[in-house]
């Protein structure tokens, strides 16, 4: 396994060149910094560009074409990243070995027409497509709301994080989804064309040096850009008692979401103890958080803990019966506690430890954890494979119980289940 | 050890029978870092009735014992909890319960023999007790409430209750509450002893992996146990299930935005035999994505009238003489799409180029899921209990498929014989 980085100024070409895989997968990212308002513009762009194209303005030429093309994978999304909006087009197709010569390049043009050559006519999106792309967003913004889970884990995040971006809404605004016309969507296409940052990940058997010609010959972007860099979201006010909100939703479940906010966090902290704190707490089937209060209390089915490090929080989930809030909320106050205390085995770090190391092998057996991997490595500087095995074999039980010192009960959220509420 | 070559995949199937009878299948990846085994009985959550191990009389479970089974397989008091072992040993461990069978499976690039040997051990001699089985209703309820909360997932429950009459496949995976609260340590034993024998499972193997190695260990592992002989293979009660749908409409309320619909279908092919069925699966996947998937006039047209948003889902399982299909869609104008539909399904065409486009999308699959040890283990799995062997060369059958014999199967199909779920919002205020 290679790679291969390229700076051609418009945009970066990173190869990840193996033979492991019988694919080759492409990911292009425009980045640029998050703001509210343009989250809804993405979005529309996004649904609107992966649609249709000049070339095949139905979207059901669009799906004759893919299957033509032995079943490629294509894709646009929109992520809102932390304090980063990433517009990824992504596809995955068979190498030409296992289909046809010239394939390869027959796909990537298709997949670059969805960039380049929009169904577009006098400075506007095709009409249809553009009511179509619009409706589908309103539609998934009004489903988001069925999903209890979600529900519950937004309302934390809004109340919790109200200062950041992480409040925005990631599927967009309704109001401004009926406001936004044709053309401003058009003109936010040539911005983004001009103005955002752009990296090229492709991975598979393939001939980097023409990986390079392809894509300057063919994606015609030619303004250079600004860097913009990457920051993680810090987390000021830390409160000194929690507070607690519930609503009632109509539902058989409840659904309990516990914010915690996090001090600064090193590197080191960020990258390596922090899984491992998460880990012992709630990150499997044999944490403290699932042995104690689903195993040994039959409390619920589902509980898990995971820490954001670059976002500085922490969130613990749980499916229950409402009747269970209090004891769960106290029992998992109680087992917090415990990790501040150093109330687990220099055993249970040391196997934490081992996962962690042989985790990172496993990044190699699928393209998209390659990409994103170094994808991580090439934006946020993030280490390396190697440099991560090394590094995670320092972290010690203090280390951990200092850690936890550094996170902050600030709020809890319960959903509650209610079959009378209407 | 036999030799599979799978066709046009790059890839080899090695497979053993034991002297107990458990079954082995392992495919080696080369070029991949981890390793991935599930241990699976055919003991699933339409298995209801028996005739337990050592008796010679029916016996009624509760439907949901299967998944009720599954989670108790997990006490171990006397021996290390699996979910502890694994951690311990940089792996992951998991358990599935559905209606064709019900696995135990592990993953991780390292310490293999010794989760290999665990996963044998922990299988085949649990610890279950009177109070592991009180212990465990409450996280159970907990679990099915959550999936009631879903509206997919009630969708699909209520879809298969109104399609069939008799076969338990019309329960969800996990039982009622109160097929749960009821459930007693005696019924769930019976299960074990009567579905749990090595010769009633199989072992999938897939990764990173030396076969002559592997079946050492295996081989090793299961001469050291001495399990008694199974006085006779399971008998599981048969049911007369009519052609006909239990119940043809039903209306759910839920706290849902969009409303959604299911149409089922259920279509008997007890006229054909396993071969014709293996075709008549590929030509009833492609009949439907042509005239109502992705590529559709149908789709199309239905979006142009703001009738549907996206297209309609679709997937088919079989069910013994059955093929089940649904078609799922949100939609405010259901009964619309429900009657466009229902005409659409009297003239299900294909042409000549989507018929070889629907041929070149299949193949291209195959060989997408060969690059996947965890998609490859599951297609061994389900081959296996299919048709009890492994299907050597799947893309010669797939390029033989042709028009003519599209349109006689479909000819003599009947598709008439359908079921409507729909799930609408509640009424606020």
């Amino acid at each position: 396994m290679k790679y291969y980085d390229y700076d051609l100024l418009p945009f970066k070409i990173h190869v990840i060149q193996t033979n492991r895989f019988k694919t080759v997968s492409v990911q292009i990212n425009f980045y640029r910094k998050l703001t509210e308002e343009e989250i809804t513009k993405r979005n529309i762009l996004c649904s609107l560009l992966a649609s249709t194209t000049k070339k095949y303005p139905k979207e059901r030429y669009m799906s004759m074409k893919r299957q033509e093309l032995y079943a490629a994978d294509f894709g646009c999304s929109s992520i809102a990243n932390i304090n980063e909006s990433v517009l990824r087009f992504q596809s995955e197709f068979l190498n030409e070995k296992y289909t046809e010569k010239g394939m390869m390049k027959e796909t990537l043009d298709f997949f670059l027409s969805m960039i380049m050559e929009p169904n577009v006519t006098d400075g506007r999106f095709d009409e249809e497509q553009f009511h179509l792309v619009k409706k589908r967003m309103k539609k998934r913004i009004l489903e988001s709301q069925e999903n209890n889970r979600y529900i519950a884990k937004r309302r934390l995040i809004e109340t919790m994080c109200s200062d950041t971006p992480l409040a925005f809404f990631p599927l967009g605004n309704l109001e401004l989804l009926e406001q936004l016309s044709n053309e401003e969507i058009y003109q936010y296409y040539l911005d983004i064309l001009q103005k955002d940052s752009i990296d090229i990940y492709v991975c598979g058997d393939v001939n980097p040096e023409e990986i390079k010609q392809y894509f300057l010959e063919n994606l015609k972007i030619k303004t250079t850009k600004k860097p913009f860099s990457f920051e993680s979201i810090l987390m000021n006010d830390i409160r000194k008692r929690s507070r607690t909100i519930i609503e009632k939703k109509f539902a058989q479940q409840s659904n309990l979401v516990i914010g915690f906010k996090i001090e600064e966090l090193t590197p080191f902290e960020r990258d390596y103890v922090a899984p491992i704190f998460s880990q012992i707490l709630g990150g499997s089937s044999n944490s403290k958080l699932f042995r104690i209060i689903r195993e040994k209390h039959s409390l619920c089915y589902s509980i898990y803990s995971a820490i954001y490090g670059f976002e500085h929080i922490m969130l613990i989930e749980a499916g229950i019966d409402a009747k269970n809030f209090k004891k769960t909320l106290e029992y998992t106050k109680k087992i917090f506690k415990e990790m501040e205390k150093g109330k687990f085995e220099e055993s249970d770090v040391n196997n934490y430890i081992k996962l962690y190391y042989h985790s990172l092998d496993e990044i190699y057996d699928s393209p998209n954890s390659m990409m994103n991997f170094y994808g991580s490595h090439i934006r946020r500087h993030t280490d390396m494979i190697d440099e991560r095995k090394e590094n995670i074999q320092k972290v010690t039980k203090e280390m951990v119980m200092k850690l936890a010192k550094k996170i902050h009960l600030d709020t809890i959220y319960l959903l509650e289940g209610d079959v009378n509420h209407e | 050890m036999n030799k599979i070559e799978l066709r046009g995949l790059d890839l080899t199937c090695y497979q053993e029978v034991l002297s107990n009878g458990l079954h082995v299948f392992m495919i080696p990846f080369d070029k991949v870092n981890a390793k991935y085994a599930s241990l699976t009985t055919s003991f699933n959550s339409t298995i209801v009735e028996f005739v337990p191990e050592g008796k010679n009389k029916y016996r009624k479970v509760p439907s949901g014992i299967a998944h009720f089974l599954e989670h108790q397989m997990f006490s171990q008091s006397h021996r290390q909890n699996p979910m502890e072992f694994y951690s311990e040993h940089s792996c992951d461990c998991n358990a599935y319960t559905s209606k064709k069978k019900t696995s135990y499976v592990f993953s991780g690039t390292t310490f293999f023999e010794e989760g290999l040997n665990f996963l044998l051990d922990y299988v085949q001699d649990p610890m279950i007790t009177e109070e592991t089985v009180q212990k465990e209703k409450g996280i159970i309820t907990e679990e099915l409430k959550m999936y009631e909360d879903k509206p997919y997932s009630r969708l699909y429950d209520q879809i298969c209750l109104n399609t069939f009459h008799s076969l338990p496949f019309r329960y969800p995976i996990g039982g009622r509450v109160e097929d749960v609260e009821k459930t007693t340590h005696d019924e769930i034993m019976d299960c074990y002893y009567t579905f749990y024998h090595p010769s009633n499972m199989f072992l999938v193997i897939t990764g990173n992996i030396n076969p002559e190695e592997v079946i050492e260990i295996i081989k090793k592992n299961q001469e050291a146990k001495q399990l008694p002989k199974l006085k006779q293979s399971p008998r599981v009660k048969k049911y007369k299930e009519p052609v006909t749908v239990y119940k043809d409409f039903e209306k759910i309320k839920m706290d849902v935005t969009v409303p959604k619909i299911c149409l089922g279908i259920k279509v008997d092919v007890s006229e054909f035999n396993d071969q014709e069925r293996d075709k008549i699966s590929y030509y009833l996947n492609f009949a439907f994505w042509v005239n109502f998937g992705a590529t559709s006039d149908f789709k199309e047209e239905m979006i142009k009238e703001g009738i549907i948003t996206h297209s309609m889902s679709y997937s088919k399982e079989r069910v013994e003489d059955f093929f089940f299909i649904n078609c799922v869609a949100d939609t405010f104008r259901y009964e619309e799409l429900l009657k466009r539909a229902v005409e659409k399904l009297e003239h299900l065409t294909i042409t000549e180029e989507e018929l070889e486009r629907m041929k070149r999308v299949v193949i291209s699959d195959c060989i997408f899921e060969s690059d996947d040890m965890y998609g490859m283990n599951q297609k061994i799995m389900m081959e296996y209990l299919q048709y009890g062997k492994i299907v050597e060369d799947r893309l010669s059958m797939i390029r033989n498929l042709n028009q003519k014999e599209f349109y006689e199967y479909m000819k003599r199909l009947n598709l008439k014989h359908r079921s409507v779920v729909v799930i609408e919002p509640i009424k606020k205020g």
